[in-house]
């Protein structure tokens, strides 16, 4: 696979919220504004890009049986280090931007889900790219939900006033509001695709989801 | 037993590597934390405390003079707030309570009356666009145009409805949907401070 694929792999054809189905929980939490919304995506690519660069490096010497609880602790590592360096050197209005949305990444299971799926099969440089792809993809798909979510409950983007006077609609700054617009994105994207294989004869699989590529239960 | 023992080695030396990476970061970084930690706050204990406020008590040293000591009243900090002839303006309380994730650092400032002047949630881990609702105070522009207006402290509905009303019985504020323990836990970081702040007036 091409470095170029490498990376532009998870902004649309195997973007993670909107194909792969990961990190939901930050996604439906988080994406309340376009604003929150970038700063989670900035934060989640540089630990994803990190951590699956230290992954790739690492891979080699963690024995399969053990590999998972392995990751969990290089990636908890690699955001608390990165949460120290910030509170210490980062200006304190970024720190303050970014900072509350650090320890959401533990969690967040992009990280672990393309330290099994790529960097731990992948070279660092690949692994790199994939981690900065998916991230992107992440922020980008991110955006769109926080984006329309903003929109829709306030009538802002960024924060900015886009409709003078408009009315404060609660639902969907709650987690209701999320699982609605999620469940439409999702929904355009599945159509989609749907049409595309129907015109091309065949019939639509979701990518990762015909346990083919997934390892874990192996 | 073999297998499980390589297992064991392995998980065990990713843990001490990581730990000692940890321990490295955090005895390297540790300095330059606490002084962003405390830059934040004096700049927070500014924006709470009457504007003529020039200096703020600061000290923790036992040999500290009393007027430059910060006054801790049932893990409360008072931090006092004097203008340029020396004479007290007012305090400001620092109270932490536990919200919806971690504590909530809280100044509120008080005025020579009792008065609260301004709540300010300095240091908090809530959910981004949820819990923030009731501790950022974030000012609104319009693409359109009219922004001259946004200096100054930017509002709060939840942290305004504080302002006015009397340390010895800080106002009942509603809770907002979706941020209700956050919201809560700014509430009992305020009564804390407004008790801390009662107590230390009625002993002195």
């Amino acid at each position: 696979m091409s470095v170029l694929k490498e990376f532009t792999k998870g902004i649309w054809k195997e973007n993670p919220v909107l194909v792969l189905m990961l990190g939901m929980c930050p996604t439906l939490a988080v994406s309340t504004s376009a604003k929150n919304a970038l700063g989670m995506g900035i934060a989640t690519t540089f630990v994803l890009a990190g951590s699956n660069v230290v992954i790739s490096w690492v891979r080699k010497f963690i024995p399969s049986n053990v590999r998972i609880p392995c990751y969990i602790v290089v990636i908890a590592v690699f955001v608390t280090i990165v949460e120290m360096l910030m509170g210490a050197y980062a200006p304190a209005e970024l720190n303050k931007t970014l900072g509350i949305y650090i320890p959401l990444i533990v969690v967040n299971c992009i990280v672990l889900g393309r330290a099994e799926a790529f960097a731990s099969k992948n070279g660092a440089f690949a692994s790199m790219l994939d981690g900065l792809g998916m991230g992107l993809g992440f922020t980008l798909a991110l955006m769109a939900l926080g984006g329309v979510r903003e929109f829709l409950s306030a009538g802002t983007l960024f924060e900015y006033v886009v409709v003078p006077g408009w009315p404060d609609f609660l639902l969907f700054k709650l987690p209701a509001g999320a699982f609605i617009v999620l469940a439409t994105f999702l929904a355009i994207m599945n159509y989609r695709r749907i049409r595309k294989a129907e015109r091309e004869g065949t019939s639509y699989t979701p990518p990762e989801m015909d346990c083919s590529r997934c390892h874990i239960c192996k | 037993m073999k297998d499980i023992m390589r297992l064991c080695f392995s998980l065990g030396a990713v843990c001490l590597i990581g730990t000692a990476g940890l321990v490295l970061v955090n005895k390297i970084t540790l300095e330059p934390r606490e002084a962003a930690a405390k830059a934040t706050l004096m700049e927070g204990l500014k924006i709470v405390l009457p504007p003529e406020t020039t200096k703020i008590a600061f000290e923790t040293k036992e040999d500290a003079e009393e007027k430059d000591k910060v006054i801790v009243m049932d893990d409360v900090k008072l931090y006092r707030g004097y203008d340029s002839n020396g004479d007290e303006l007012g305090i400001a309380c620092e109270a932490s309570v536990v919200g919806f994730s971690g504590p909530i650092q809280t100044l509120v400032g008080i005025n020579n009356d009792g008065e609260i002047l301004c709540v300010l949630v300095a240091a908090h881990n809530e959910t981004p666009g949820l819990g923030t609702l009731v501790t950022d105070r974030k000012a609104q522009k319009s693409i359109w145009g009219g922004n001259e207006d946004s200096d100054g402290l930017p509002p709060n509905p939840f942290l305004d409805a504080f302002t006015g009303s009397k340390a010895s019985a800080p106002k009942n504020v509603d809770a907002i949907s979706g941020a209700t323990q956050s919201g809560n836990g700014v509430k009992n970081a305020v009564a804390k401070a407004c008790q801390a702040y009662t107590a230390y007036k009625s002993a002195n």
